[in-house]
This record gives structure tokens, C-alpha cells and sequence, in this order.
């Protein structure tokens, strides 16, 4: 073994956590253990820890991010049902079935490590569109914005606030996208990093829990809500704070204030300030709820994700990420998107 | 131009090796399959090229910034030397602050100079 593959496989295991049906944010209490590093992308991961069920749109969606794990990576399957239908992306997964999926994770980078193999891919090596052979040079188009140059489509263009006409870009974004709820799917239009369209999809997540310990009450829930939303901030040391505090399974009350007030000290609310202002209440009022970790707090009326997703038009592609995850359930029985 | 040579030959050197650096791992390495190449989405699906045109919004200050920095670039030897050319060093300043004002101009046209 090279000082190189030594050296990587006792370094932190860059984990990308996809979290699916009945798994709830379980996961999310995952980055407390220091031998994981979580990633916000399946490129930069070596292994890839899908949690839960994944069915329909959900497995479609789960094949597209395994084909995108680096070829030598591993995958494992968290889940209390092995027997439950599975995509083709863990056709050939590790399963586990405990509570603590760590020790697993950490032997699939190890083996990743010490011994590559190439994984094999589940979706077919072609391209979105037919193109080769087509146009002057063979690309698939002719001038600027003709045919599907190299497979894809042109951007087309569109008047946006400034009076200028500018590319939009039509894209679908997750379920597995850091910042949102477990089985939430954005179709957004963008400009530059400015949303302009935007429509949330909450994708069907089947019923009941699929993971021991998916469910949490009171500031145990609150707290994985806020690890997420404090690494989405870009936080991750205060993150594995409140991560590590769930984990252990939240009965300290002043350890739990401790976090509230590092949290007020760190710049997050005031970032989160009249941002996503739906119903004349912005994203930090409901962060202030959070922290409170009263679960007689959250009893606002759930909101309907077209409202939310109106909401979005205008903002900044960060902003519209935090009013999100501001709406996110703590526990996720239903799409997080229908019922906030 | 011998005097130079040297360094020159060290440039060619450096730039060959940087190039050998970029180029041939990728003419030795199979591109990755397709689905590997798509943009991340989180599981998402784009429908058109990233390659697009957005407005950069930092371009007005940008634009205020080259204009009164090469100003002060320029002024500073004119300066020194000002006395010793005399009236070919004013023209010429003459000129390159003609041409320099049409910048500013266009940023005053843009509302670059205007506080919100």
C-alpha cells in the first residue's frame, strides 16, 4: 500500500449522505462523529450513505447521484428493511441495519481506499440528447444556439430585473441537494445565481419510519433541524456542536441554551434576516423558534409549497436555499414541502 | 536581447512543463462516462448548457476602479519627470486624460458614481 492510500484511509471519510424515505434528519446526526466528513457532493465523497427507502422518482433520483460517485467509491444502505424494493444503485450496496451506521461507513472507505475497484455504473453511457455527427464540426448544432451542441441545449434568453437580456437556466435541483427537506425537489429558472421561477415538488416518501431512531421529539429534532441549517450556513464546527448534543440525546437543558446562544452570537440570524419574509414572518423568526427548542413553538399553520415556492422569485439561489430550509419539518412523515 | 535570453529560456522551460502537466494526464485518461459528466444537482436533471451569459454585477465599481487606478498609475512618474519634458509631458498627459475621461463618462452614464 502506497504512504498515499495510508494516509487517506485514516484520514476523516468523506461521506455524502442521501437521505430517503422514513429516514427523517437521523442522518444529520452523523457529522458529531469526527471520523466522518460530511460533503455536500457525491464527487468529493468515497462513499456513498444512502439512508432509508428509495422508491420511484426517489431511486431514479439516487441512480443519477451514484453514477456520480467517483468511480472507485463504495456504497452503503442504511436501512431496518433489506427486504424493501431497491434501485439499482443499491443492487450491490452494503446493507446495515443497526442504529449507527459509523463503523460501517468507515470499513467501505477503507476498502474504497486500500482497494479500488471500479464500481459499477447504473445508468447508460450515452448522452441527454443524440449529437455527434450532426452540425458543421459534428457537435449537434449550427450558430450560437441551434440543435443540441455536444448533447445539451443552449441556454435561451430572457429580460431579467436590470432591463437586460440574459440566459435562463432551467434545472431540477435534488431531493439529495445540501439544504433541503428529505424529498423535496426544486424546478427552478435562474439568472445568473438569481432564482426567477421556482416550484417545489415533494416527492413521495412512503409511509412510517425505515430507520431506528428517525423520529425524535422536542430538542433532540429541533437540534438535527439546526446542525443542518447552521452547515448550511457554513458553520460546520457549531454544526457538529448541535449535532453531537442530538446525538447524545438532548436531555441537557443548559447545554441545549449553551448552543441557542452561540448560535445568536455566530452571525446566522442576522444573515437570516428578512430573508424569505412569507406571511410578514422572514426566515429568522422561525430560526428564533427553533431555538427556543419548545416544541409547543412550532405550531404555526403549515404553509403550501406554491406559497413557498413564490417566495423564492427574486432571491439569491443561497437565500432561497435558507427560506427552504427555514419551512423543513422536523419530522419527516409527510414530503417536508406539503407540510412544513 | 542576449541579456535576456536566459530568462526567457527559463519562461519557455517553466511554460513547457506546465503545459506537458495539463495536457497529458488528460490524453492518457478515458474521458468519464456521461451521467458522471452532468452538473451536480443533488440528483437533479439540467435542461440546457451552464455555458450561458449572466449580468456581473460587480462590473460598474470594477469599472471606477480601473479608471481611477490607471490614472494614478500614469500621474506618478509623469510627475517626475514633468519638469524635464515640459510641454510634450502636459500634452501627453493631456491625451491619456482625454481618453481616460471617456471611461469615467460611460461610468457616470451607467450610474456607477451614484450611492444606493
Amino acid at each position: 500500500m502506497t504512504v498515499l492510500r495510508r494516509l487517506a484511509q485514516d484520514a476523516p471519510a468523506p461521506v455524502f449522505v442521501a437521505r430517503g424515505g422514513g429516514a427523517g434528519l437521523l442522518p444529520v446526526e452523523l457529522q458529531a462523529d469526527p471520523r466522518l466528513r460530511m460533503v455536500g457532493s457525491a464527487r468529493h465523497a468515497t462513499v456513498l450513505l444512502a439512508a432509508g427507502r428509495f422508491a420511484g422518482a426517489m431511486g431514479d433520483a439516487l441512480d443519477r447521484v451514484h453514477d456520480q460517485l467517483p468511480s472507485t467509491g463504495a456504497v452503503v444502505w442504511w436501512t431496518a428493511d433489506p427486504d424493501a424494493a431497491r434501485p439499482p444503485s443499491l443492487a450491490e450496496a452494503t446493507v446495515f441495519g443497526g442504529p449507527d451506521p459509523v463503523e460501517a461507513v468507515l470499513a467501505a472507505h477503507r476498502r474504497a481506499v486500500s482497494q479500488p475497484g471500479a464500481r459499477r455504473a447504473v445508468l447508460a453511457d450515452e448522452p441527454p440528447h443524440p449529437f455527434e455527427g450532426r452540425g458543421d464540426h459534428g457537435q449537434g448544432g449550427e450558430g450560437m444556439m441551434g440543435g443540441v451542441p455536444f448533447g445539451r441545449a443552449m441556454a435561451m434568453t430572457a429580460d431579467d430585473r436590470d432591463g437586460l437580456a440574459l440566459d435562463q437556466l432551467p434545472l431540477q435541483l435534488g431531493p439529495f441537494l445540501l439544504g433541503l427537506p428529505n424529498g423535496v425537489r426544486v424546478s427552478a429558472v435562474l439568472q445568473g445565481g438569481v432564482v426567477q421561477e421556482a416550484e417545489l415538488e415533494g416527492l413521495d416518501l412512503g409511509e412510517g419510519r425505515a430507520l431506528a431512531g428517525a423520529d425524535a421529539t422536542g430538542a433532540r429534532a429541533d437540534l438535527r433541524w439546526l446542525a443542518e441549517a447552521l452547515r448550511l450556513g457554513g458553520l460546520d464546527a457549531l454544526a457538529r456542536r448541535a449535532a453531537r448534543l442530538a446525538r447524545a440525546g438532548a436531555t441537557d437543558a443548559a447545554a441545549c441554551a449553551r448552543v441557542a446562544k452561540l448560535v445568536r452570537r455566530s452571525g446566522l440570524p442576522a444573515a437570516w434576516s428578512k430573508v424569505g419574509v412569507v406571511e410578514g414572518e422572514d426566515a429568522r423568526s422561525r430560526l428564533e423558534r427553533r431555538l427556543r427548542f419548545d416544541p409547543r413553538a412550532g405550531g404555526r399553520r403549515p404553509l403550501p409549497a406554491d406559497r413557498i415556492g413564490r417566495a423564492l422569485a427574486g432571491q439569491d439561489w443561497s437565500d432561497a436555499l435558507v427560506t427552504i430550509w427555514s419551512f423543513a419539518s422536523v419530522g419527516e412523515r409527510a414530503p417536508a414541502a406539503a407540510a412544513p | 536581447m542576449r541579456a535576456l535570453a536566459p530568462a526567457l529560456a527559463a519562461f519557455a522551460g517553466v511554460f513547457a512543463v506546465a503545459l506537458a502537466a495539463t495536457v497529458w494526464p488528460g490524453a492518457k485518461a478515458p474521458l468519464p462516462p456521461w451521467p458522471a459528466r452532468a452538473p451536480w444537482l443533488g440528483g437533479g436533471t439540467p435542461e440546457t448548457h451552464a455555458w450561458s451569459r449572466f449580468h456581473a454585477r460587480y462590473y460598474p465599481l470594477t469599472l471606477v476602479f480601473v479608471a481611477f487606478e490607471m490614472e494614478m498609475m500614469f500621474m506618478y512618474p509623469w510627475a517626475v519627470v514633468y519638469v524635464r519634458e515640459g510641454v510634450t509631458a502636459l500634452a501627453d498627459m493631456g491625451v491619456f486624460l482625454a481618453l481616460l475621461s471617456l471611461g469615467v463618462l460611460y461610468a457616470w452614464r451607467e450610474r456607477a458614481l451614484r450611492w444606493q
